[in-house]
């Protein structure tokens, strides 16, 4: 508790106090969050935020339906590699990534390890 | 040309429908006032200190969590904190945080109820260290404008720098990133210090309110804010375009190389020295005996300042203008920096003679964010 109102710049009694249900205000409790590196949606309602956007569908390339094959995944490995690539929003360099073959062999290599729990 | 000016128009377009705002007049400005109202919005609940607070309260704001990376143990350190084997997508951010990644912004699969949804980690080593303050802006400023009805399935995840997308966040990025009610006070604090724009005055803005942004985006703001005309050059040494040729062309007669002089590379003006109607090109010669070309031989970081006549700086049409300039110039690296300090005076000495009064002073292509880190 010390450790955090030290962090978060804020006495520790006004934390016990918003411990025993006091209102913490909208600063005080973005200050909380960053010393925890916390969700504020989190901090305020006690559960997580809810999911923006999920897919409804899933098209498969041709490119990854072709590595698929070739290294043996499930449709289960196969859909998770997708959302491995989908969970990247924005990925900002010099040229162009262009998702070729090669591209998903690479990511595939990358994230084997993990994907060998999928299957 | 055209066509990027078409493809830029279409994707301020598809942003201001997708965030439900008007499609009509001017919608680059409707945008940025979109994306610095939700700021103004969260900076008038909070008492802030400086920039960097305010970065931090709405990366929190947005649940957005940022990772700079500067070397090998830190992405180690993340990899512990967030093994791949709990979020896979961060074997990727492994495999592509290589030298020509900026930034990668990932939404996170499987985040405990506490964690953040998205991570953006922020490539700081080398030379993208130089950039790390106006990435973080610029990748929030992705999210501002997602509305964070995140278009997972239709998204270009893999951008170039030159994507129009990319142009419009940065335009808006570098105009938060300075965010004018904290920035200008502090700024016009120290202008009247020191009784105008100086790199000395610029330095200690930086350090007071903005300590993450970097020298060269903290100077583009600052002029751009300042309330007295001034021009800020970039200058290094190089050919015209006509002596780039020759040395390509194999069957020129000129035996003679041509020799490298000292160039206006880029030129930012402010509104009230584009007022005045003066003009620096870009490629022209900064003038031997001018200030600035003096600051060009002197040690490096040796600041030199004093006044000069305007029309000492010249093209092949004659003077860009008479009267008093007052230059203070500084060589960092390969660069010269200058700034131009224009007087009212400056300005009646070229009506006085006849000198048509322009309204755009620098030309830009639209790649190229008016300011911020990447108009290096």
């Amino acid at each position: 508790m010390e450790q955090l109102a030290e962090k978060a710049g804020i006495s520790k009694s006004f934390l016990s106090e918003v411990e025993r249900g006091s209102d913490i205000g909208g600063e005080r409790l973005l200050r909380v969050a960053n010393a925890l590196g916390a969700s504020l949606e989190y901090l305020m309602r006690g559960v997580a935020a809810e999911e923006e956007f999920k897919p409804t569908s899933v098209e498969i390339p041709a490119e990854v339906n072709a590595l698929a094959q070739d290294a043996g995944l499930t449709y289960r490995q196969t859909l998770a590699l997708l959302q491995i690539d989908r969970s990247v929003m924005a990925h900002r360099r010099d040229v162009r990534q262009v998702r070729d073959k090669e591209y998903w062999e690479r990511l595939y290599e990358a994230v084997k390890p993990f994907l060998e729990e999928k299957r | 040309m055209s066509e990027e000016r078409d493809a830029y128009q279409r994707e301020l377009r598809s942003a201001a429908k997708r965030l439900g705002l008007p499609v009509l007049g001017n919608i680059e400005a409707t945008l940025l006032r979109h994306a610095t109202e939700a700021i103004a919005a969260l900076s008038s609940k909070c008492n802030l200190g400086d920039l960097s607070e305010l970065l931090q309260h709405a990366a929190t704001s947005l649940d957005l969590e940022i990772v700079e990376i500067h070397e090998d143990r830190d992405l180690r350190s993340l990899l512990d904190r967030i093994p791949p084997t709990k979020e896979p997508a961060l074997a990727r951010v492994q495999m592509e945080l290589d030298d020509k990644t900026d930034a990668i912004v990932l939404q996170r699969q499987n985040p405990e109820p506490w964690d953040r949804r998205y991570l953006a980690v922020i490539n700081c080593r080398t030379w993208h260290a130089y950039r790390r303050y106006f990435s973080k802006w610029h990748e929030l400023v992705h999210l501002l404008l997602e509305g964070r009805q995140l278009r997972l399935a239709f998204r270009k995840t893999d951008v170039e720098r030159k994507h129009p997308e990319e142009i419009l966040v940065d335009k808006i990025a570098g105009e938060l990133a300075f965010y004018p009610p904290i920035f200008v006070p502090t700024l016009l604090e120290e202008i009247d210090e020191a009784r105008r724009l100086t790199f000395a005055a610029i330095e200690r803005v930086r350090k007071r309110i903005a300590p993450e942004a970097s020298w060269h985006a903290t100077l583009l703001a600052a002029v751009r804010h300042s309330p007295q005309p001034i021009y800020a050059i970039r200058a290094r040494l190089g050919l015209k375009k006509a002596e780039e040729r020759q040395t390509t062309d194999l069957l020129s007669s000129v035996t003679e190389p041509p020799v490298s002089k000292l160039r206006v590379r880029d030129a930012s003006a402010n509104a009230a020295a584009e007022a005045l109607g003066i003009r620096v090109h870009l490629n022209m010669e900064v003038p031997t005996a001018s200030i600035a070309a003096k600051a060009f031989e002197a040690a490096w970081g040796t600041v030199q300042s004093g006044r000069e006549d305007l029309g000492l700086w010249r093209t092949s049409g004659g003077p860009i203008g008479q009267g008093p300039v007052t230059v203070e110039a500084v060589r960092r690296g390969d660069d010269l920096w200058c700034l131009l300090h224009f007087t009212p005076a400056t300005g009646k000495a070229i009506r006085r003679q006849g000198t048509p009064a322009r309204a755009r002073t620098v030309k830009r292509s639209p790649s190229k964010p008016l300011w911020g880190d990447d108009a290096d």
